[in-house]
């Protein structure tokens, strides 16, 4: 269990953060650029100092203003997992994963059975005595992964773990990064600024602005919170939902009150994202190939830059993005009554 | 053809026959006179020559001396080269230059500075007179002339070959358990390896080409602190062949050099991209 309360005097902020995660929880870092996060995990992980504080780790303090406790970062076994994840260019796979342990000295029986697990465990048998340098995006995801777990640490850090990988990557390793890591039942903070990442594998969730936490809550709480669930998420329209099977073998998702055809093949309890510039609207009901079609009352217009956000209340809130010109040709107003129309493709189903 | 494009032509001609003209006569200046040095003495000779007392002596001490002070340079500048490179202290500007100077600095006004700070009166070698202990005009001084005037070869490269470092590699060895020292030897040396193993090949040759501060600091006694460069000007009085057996022998390890340098700039560029 971490339990952390620390400041620190930036450029721009003070840092003024407090931080509980429990063991085998996982908590999510949202916020903008240049808010704080990855900063806090630097001062987790010991490699910048607070000015004042404590962090304790499973009742170990780590670091105290008070009794002048600084622990280097060797000695505090909290593994960081770097954004661009900062793979030693001039070894293999196996050398990389096997780093932690050797440093510390370990029998080289053990060094060997727990890379090879890991190598296992990611697949990455293949390619094991490679160079780092020859992988592809998602490999050297696994690899940093397995590097940061090889020595069993007491705490996890990831920085923006998927940024790195192109989209497709980025929705098979997202579930398969949050199986390995509730799979490790340690304590984990994962920095991020998207909210389908924090949806996907957090436990809960905490907003950080200008370096303070301003908002806890479990993901859902978050999204819905309309104080920071849009400022903090690219897009707005997102839901918790339930996947039932039609007759057709195309899915119906059930949000709220409201059922929505998209394609996928999982199952139960999913979040939904729908794509704001995939929605149309219109006056009438269009004829046309996209088979979700929902009548509704438009509750606000937002102007931002060059696109228009025009929210639509369809049983549940919806946003649909459109340029300022098709707004105009409309001539939509707040109150209208509108139709929206939008592909089941449109519908984006994750776990 | 129109009048303007063919007076364009011409003054395309014009100007690549110049740029050629310029290009080929530049090459001529700086090659006539080391392809003259090798039509001067026949291989027989120049096997002689090398094998005579004053050639061997200055091979020898050239070769004793460039290593130790090469030496001396990664021990002492490798920890000041990372240290600039990585820690924003108050100062920083002011040691590199302080570090540079050496480059642009007469070697003969190099030579007397160390003369006045170590010399038998010398700021320094005053002390060292108490104690009996006699710096220039000994090897020593050979020793310190080479590390004044070539270090900055090796500062400036380490340094820009740590700064090319990612300092995420070495926070990741940190927080993977390896203590600074150890990330030192495991992760950013290996990583800075092969561009520094340029600076100290451009040091050692310096060093041992080291001539103006060597004469003026250290003398110029056979056996004792008379290196190649200085073997070669004392030649010219006295076996011509000698001096130009020598100068031969640099110009082929100047020309390795350039090319070993070369190489592995290329390959580093390689090696990680």
């Amino acid at each position: 269990m971490l339990e952390a309360t620390f400041t620190r005097h930036l450029r721009d902020f003070t840092m003024d953060v407090d931080i509980t995660v429990q063991s085998g929880e996982t908590l999510a870092l949202i916020g903008e650029n240049g808010s704080g996060k990855s900063t806090t995990l630097k001062i987790l992980s010991g490699l910048m100092k607070p000015e004042s504080g404590k962090i304790l780790l499973n009742d170990q303090v780590l670091y105290d203003s008070g009794t002048r406790t600084h622990i280097d970062p060797e000695m505090r076994n909290i593994s960081y997992m770097f954004q661009n994840y900062a793979l030693f260019p001039h070894m293999t796979v196996r050398e990389n994963i096997a780093y932690g342990l050797a440093v510390r000295k370990r029998p080289i029986e053990e060094i060997k059975a727990r890379t090879d697990e890991l190598i296992g465990r990611m697949g990455l048998d293949q390619i094991a005595d490679e160079p780092v340098t020859r992988l592809s995006g998602g490999q050297r995801q696994r690899t940093a992964l397995a590097r940061s777990l090889a020595p069993r640490p007491a705490l996890l850090l990831l920085d923006e773990p998927l940024a790195a990988l192109d989209v497709k990557t980025q929705d098979n390793m997202r579930r398969e990064l949050a199986s390995v890591i509730r799979a490790e039942n340690i304590p984990c903070i994962i920095v991020t600024h998207s909210i389908i990442d924090a949806l996907s594998i957090a436990d809960r969730v905490s907003v950080i602005k200008r370096g303070a936490i301003v908002a806890t809550g479990t993901p859902e709480d978050i999204i819905r919170d309309p104080a920071y669930g849009f400022s903090v998420s690219e897009n707005p329209n997102l839901y918790r939902g339930e996947i039932h099977i039609g007759k057709t073998g195309m899915v119906c998702v059930k949000i709220g009150d409201i059922y929505v055809r998209a394609v996928t093949t999982l199952s139960g309890v999913v979040n939904v994202e729908i794509r704001p510039e995939e929605l149309i609207l219109s006056r009438e009901k269009l004829a046309s190939s996209a088979i979700n079609s929902f009548q509704g009352t438009i509750t606000e217009i937002h102007p931002s830059g060059l696109e228009t956000l025009v929210y639509v209340d369809i049983g549940i809130p919806l946003a649909a993005a459109l340029t300022p010109q098709s707004v105009e040709r409309l001539s939509l107003r707040k109150g209208d009554h509108i139709v929206v129309t939008f592909k089941a493709t449109a519908v984006h189903i994750f776990a | 053809m129109n009048p303007t494009a063919r007076s364009h032509r011409l003054s395309r001609i014009a100007t690549q026959f110049l740029t050629g003209g310029l290009i080929l006569l530049f090459l001529v200046f700086v090659s006539v006179p080391l392809v003259s040095l090798f039509t001067r003495v026949s291989v027989g000779d120049l096997l002689y020559a090398l094998t005579s007392e004053a050639a061997i002596d200055a091979l020898t001490l050239s070769a004793i001396t460039a290593v130790i002070s090469t030496i001396i340079v990664i021990i002492v500048g490798t920890p000041l080269a990372y240290v600039n490179a990585r820690v924003p202290y108050k100062g920083r500007n002011i040691v590199d230059t302080l570090t540079d100077l050496p480059i642009v600095l007469p070697p003969t006004v190099a030579g007397l500075a160390l003369l006045m700070a170590f010399g038998a009166n010398g700021l320094l070698g005053q002390y060292f007179s108490i104690f009996g202990i006699k710096i220039a005009f000994t090897t020593t001084a050979v020793v310190l002339a080479q590390i004044f005037v070539a270090s900055p070869f090796y500062l400036r490269q380490a340094r820009s070959s740590f700064e090319a470092i990612d300092v995420e590699y070495e926070y990741a060895s940190r927080t993977l358990g390896a203590g600074p020292l150890k990330t030192l030897f495991k992760v950013t040396l290996p990583l800075a390896l092969g561009s520094l193993l340029s600076g100290i090949i451009m040091t050692f040759a310096r060093a041992l080409g080291e001539f103006g501060a060597t004469m003026m600091f250290a003398g110029n006694l056979p056996g004792k602190t008379q290196t190649m460069p200085l073997a070669i000007y004392s030649e010219l009085q006295s076996d011509l062949s000698v001096s130009i057996a020598l100068a031969i022998l640099l110009v082929i390890f100047s020309f390795g050099i350039i090319l070993i340098v070369k190489y592995i700039g290329a390959r580093e560029k390689k090696k990680y991209a």
